[in-house]
């Protein structure tokens, strides 16, 4: 398991230094990138230099497979989450609700939504009007049978 | 060994479609909280059963098994809760939701009146924080308790990992 765990930290420092050189990547491709880089090179690992069982090997890989998961998890909620942005708005000291959304405004989080939709190429934005693009339809459409699946209200 | 492995597929199959067959249509499981339960019970359950398994047992592949069983449980229970969460609603699939439902292009201006969506999200979220002990009332203001500023600063540490100023 100390390879997994290893393998891991490189990953996230690898990460680190990516989104910083390249500021615009988005974030979870970029993770993907190094992730998987890493990965690569702990299957080489487990393959070609450690002593370890067929069993030990695939035990190594999922653990870290799940650990890359948990981290991606982990940021995405960090950068998007409305929780988050609460608990981070009062770790600078107590707020009423009313200061709590002036701090992080719902208005500005649509704004942002928008923004990384259109960065998604979901949907296009021009000149003051959204339209869908085929990507964000089908997008739309796989949530609606997701939600459907989930039995969540319409 | 192969035993551990194979009862551990049995019953990942046997949980997800527990879940389809059955579970998805009580209205139980349409709460967050529930469906949340649903996994972590089964993942604790399947790690002290395999703590009892490795207890007993003498054989060295046991252990590798373990992790792998454990390893893979989490991948599932971790994808489920996401595509859970994320078709349940929120500012992205509900702009996407909105714009789809028309024809041709749709006013920006229409959209942001999506912000009720983040205005209710936000005072669901602040009783889920309340009720999970990571803030309290003062009066009229919400505080982190002891373990919300520890919350905090596990956020704060990944922010700073991944270069991400706190954005909504």
């Amino acid at each position: 398991m100390a390879s997994a765990l290893l393998a891991l930290a490189s990953a996230v420092i690898l990460h680190a230094c990516l989104v910083r050189v390249a500021g615009s990547l988005n974030k979870v491709v970029a993770f993907l990138a190094t992730g998987g880089l890493v990965g690569l090179a702990l299957v080489v690992y487990e393959i070609a230099w450690s002593a370890h069982t067929t069993l030990e090997s695939l035990a190594a890989l999922a653990v870290y497979a799940a650990a890359c998961e948990l981290y991606i998890f982990a940021f995405t909620l960090v950068v998007s989450s409305v929780s988050v942005a609460v608990l981070t708005a009062l770790a600078g000291g107590p707020l009423s609700e009313d200061a709590l959304e002036h701090h992080d405004s719902s208005r500005a989080m649509v704004e942002t939504r928008l923004e990384r939709l259109a960065m998604a190429g979901c949907v296009d934005l021009r000149d003051g009007v959204c339209l869908v693009t085929p990507r964000g339809r089908a997008l739309a459409g796989a949530f609606e049978r997701l939600r459907r699946t989930f039995g969540h209200a319409p | 060994m192969n035993s551990v492995l194979a009862i551990a597929a049995i019953y990942g199959v046997g949980h997800l479609l527990v879940y389809v067959s059955v579970l998805r249509r009580l209205p139980a499981f349409r709460r967050e909280r529930v469906i949340f339960l649903y996994h972590a019970i089964s993942f604790v359950g399947v790690a002290a059963a395999l703590a009892v398994v490795l207890s007993l047992s003498v054989d060295r592949d046991v252990r590798p098994a373990a992790a792998l069983v454990l390893a893979v449980h989490a991948m599932y229970s971790l994808t489920f809760l996401e595509l859970w969460s994320l078709s349940e609603g929120g500012y992205s699939l509900a702009i996407l939701r909105r714009a789809a439902s028309r024809p041709g292009a749709v006013e920006v201006s229409s959209l942001l009146g999506l912000e009720t969506v983040g205005l209710r999200k936000r005072s669901v979220r602040l009783q889920h924080l309340a009720d999970l002990g990571l803030i309290e009332r003062l009066g009229a203001t919400w505080r982190l308790t002891s373990r919300g500023r520890a919350a905090a600063a596990a956020v704060k540490t990944v922010s700073w990992l991944v270069g991400a100023p706190r954005c909504g």
